[in-house]
């Protein structure tokens, strides 16, 4: 154990001596960039927040979701992979629904469509998610009672 | 019924534009587009809102008979599809329409994204359908508000589908006008 921690210590210390700089003046320059005294940076950190919100509007969206379920007593892995499912559902149902309604449909009318049919599908998701052992076990002992 | 007068044959690639085809005139019409670019997210956290909204809804239990329950649930789901569809027939009578000339090229953008849109149309239908015949059955045995809700919904839903994509006649259309052009 010691032979190791050893080891692994001075391996570190010899790539901070051979990289250390480097990693340093790219610290450097990103937090000039970033984070400056002057207000344009505030300026620029602003413009790249609301340049990438689009970006983190699904995380929004799954954050919601999995904060919800783990209020409401979930598990912490069936919370999160209920969460993905969610999301994957969502963005199907979205390029479905935009896909079928004309474009000329009223704004408000598509997206509720879209929110009754995606909560539709996620009710059926959780179902599914939750009873899949049972469902399985249920459709066995149906065919094994046939024969 | 009444007849349509305006069949949809489909938007153009950058979904500003729906391209109509008016049976009485025989002419090509469109109506300007409203473009959504983040549906997908929109729908996810609104559907997560919601989601949170009606949370409460799973633990609280009807105790009355399951076929009563069932029998409101398709009492009210076909009273709001027929208002749906009166809505949707509205609707299509009082938005701007403007007559157009296409080059067969255009046309021919239109004719794929109206196909595109046809088959998606037909397997969110299935999907719904499907949807429609299983709540129930979920609802048999966990009797709970937000289920019923559900089921309540997927009939309206399924006729809105059955309407917006109106698969036969849209078919019909869109072979007549591939073969025209």
């Amino acid at each position: 154990m010691g032979l190791v921690q050893d080891f692994s210590l001075s391996a570190i210390e010899e790539y901070f001596n051979k990289h250390g700089q480097s990693i340093a003046m790219s610290f450097y320059n990103a937090s000039a960039r970033n984070v400056g005294t002057e207000i344009g940076s505030a300026l620029h950190i602003g413009g790249t927040v609301s340049k990438n919100l689009g970006k983190t509007m699904p995380f929004i969206g799954g954050v919601i979701d999995f904060a919800g379920q783990i209020a409401d007593g979930e598990n912490v892995v069936d919370a999160a992979n209920k969460s993905v499912l969610h999301g994957i559902s969502g963005v199907i149902v979205g390029v479905g629904v935009a896909a079928i309604l004309p474009a000329s449909a009223p704004v408000v009318a598509t997206i509720a469509v879209g929110v009754l049919v995606g909560s539709a599908v996620n009710a059926g998701i959780d179902y599914l998610y939750d009873n899949a052992g049972n469902i399985v076990d249920s459709v066995g002992d149906f065919f094994g009672s046939l024969f | 019924m009444k007849k349509k007068r305006y069949i949809f044959i489909g938007n153009n690639h950058s979904r500003t534009i729906a391209l109509y085809f008016d049976v009485l005139n025989e002419a090509f019409i469109t109506k300007k587009g409203n473009e959504l670019s983040n549906l997908s997210w929109i729908i996810i956290i609104l559907v997560a809102i919601l989601g949170n909204f009606l949370r409460p809804l799973k633990q609280m239990y009807f105790s009355q008979n399951f076929f009563f329950l069932l029998s409101i649930i398709i009492f009210v789901g076909c009273l709001v599809s027929i208002g749906m569809v009166k809505l949707l027939s509205k609707g299509e009578q009082s938005s701007h329409i403007e007559e157009v000339n296409l080059s067969p090229d255009e046309l021919k953008e239109f004719l794929v994204q109206g196909k595109n849109s046809v088959n998606a149309g037909i397997i969110m239908t299935i999907l719904i359908f499907l949807l429609m015949i299983t709540f129930p059955i979920i609802f048999y045995y966990d009797r709970n508000v937000y289920m019923f809700l559900i089921t309540l919904t997927t009939i309206p839903l399924f006729v809105f589908f059955l309407q917006t994509t109106d698969y036969k006649r849209r078919r019909r259309l869109l072979k007549k006008l591939e073969e025209r052009k």
